[in-house]
């Protein structure tokens, strides 16, 4: 009777460790998603330095993230995450608007992939 | 590589965890669901081990899972005789009065040599000697002999063997072993007579000491 409870508790631990994991994550895309369109409507408005300024932050709060998401997501895809902000962050300093509103769409279809890739979806199950 | 120290030791840790808490029968005859969970753990915890970029929860999580679902299933397998069969399979009889059933057999997809491999691994010569021969559900072969065919036992021959219980080891490597001490219900000092009954100085100089509730005793003195 002792396992079966202690089997009862795990199951639901772990269920439970798994909303707060995709909740984490999905609120991590929301805002760095955020950032992004920020960004991105500050470059449209040829004001480079704001973008860059927007992106500074977003990738700082990006990092700190990084350290919890480590544990639920695949570290090579928050490593490309962290390898776009840059590039779109170089972009912005070479005043290259062009090479910047493509990396941040590049971020912005990564950050929907994540986001997508961590949902309970008959898509991801199946 | 140091993390890869840190992830193997903290996934040896959860395996070695898992089985305990699956209990005693993981260890034991496996069951074919045991034997799918104890191949999937396994391979579970490999996949973090070996490669970094994959999280540990993603190893941990399906580890977790999986020892919780398979004790819950156990537990309603106990409850129902229905869910058991329909998870372990049930035992079915190929050999019946010296004879072997070839449609259960074929059925089961056994062949002749299994069979014979299974008895003689069981010091059995020969399928005349079996009254039953039953195919559990872990695959094992277990058999009732013919009356004619069985090892003689002691109340065959009217005789009376001593009694004997189950031995505990009462010391271990020149240490009194408390736990089992008080299951006997003997204390340090009936030891330590029984040690020197044996010629033996002192409890420190034993190597290995076991005893059953009927009083049969074992003793091994430590090499010098």
């Amino acid at each position: 009777m002792k396992r079966l409870v202690i089997a009862c508790i795990l199951l639901l631990t772990v269920t439970a460790a798994c909303i707060v994991g995709c909740m984490t994550v999905q609120h991590a895309v929301r805002d760095t998603a955020a950032v992004a369109v920020s960004a991105r409507e500050q470059a449209q408005a040829d004001d480079l330095a704001t973008c860059v300024q927007i992106l500074q932050s977003g990738q700082s709060d990006w990092t700190r993230r990084v350290r919890l998401l480590g544990a639920i997501v695949r570290h090579n895809e928050l490593n490309q995450i962290d390898v776009l902000y840059r590039r779109a962050v170089q972009a912005g300093q070479n005043d290259d608007k062009h090479e910047l509103l493509l990396q941040l769409s590049e971020l912005d279809g990564m950050l929907r992939q994540l986001a997508d890739m961590e949902l309970p979806t008959l898509g991801n199950v199946f | 590589m140091t993390v890869s120290l840190i992830r193997t030791l903290i996934l040896y840790v959860t395996v070695i965890a898992a089985m305990r808490l699956m209990g005693k029968r993981q260890i034991g005859e496996l069951e074919p669901s045991d034997l799918v969970i104890t191949i999937l753990i396994s391979e579970l915890a490999a996949i973090p081990m070996q490669d970094l970029g994959v999280p540990l929860t993603a190893g941990l999580i399906p580890i977790l899972t999986l020892v919780s679902v398979e004790i819950i299933i156990s537990f309603l397998c106990l409850k129902s005789r229905r869910l058991r069969r329909m998870m372990n399979g049930c035992a079915a009889i190929i050999i019946r009065g010296g004879k072997l059933d070839r449609v259960k057999m074929a059925q089961l997809r056994i062949t002749t040599d299994e069979v014979l491999e299974a008895l003689r691994q069981n010091n059995i010569a020969s399928i005349a000697d079996v009254k039953y021969g039953v195919l559990e559900p872990n695959g094992q072969l277990s058999y009732v002999l013919r009356p004619d065919a069985q090892p003689v036992t002691a109340g065959m021959l009217n005789l009376s063997p001593s009694d004997s219980g189950v031995p505990l080891i009462v010391i271990s490597d020149g240490k009194p072993v408390m736990g089992n001490l008080n299951a006997l219900n003997l204390s340090l000092s009936d030891l330590e007579k029984r040690v020197k009954k044996a010629n033996i100085p002192r409890v420190s100089d034993v190597f290995i000491m076991t005893l059953d509730d009927c009083g049969n005793q074992f003793v091994q003195k430590k090499e010098a």
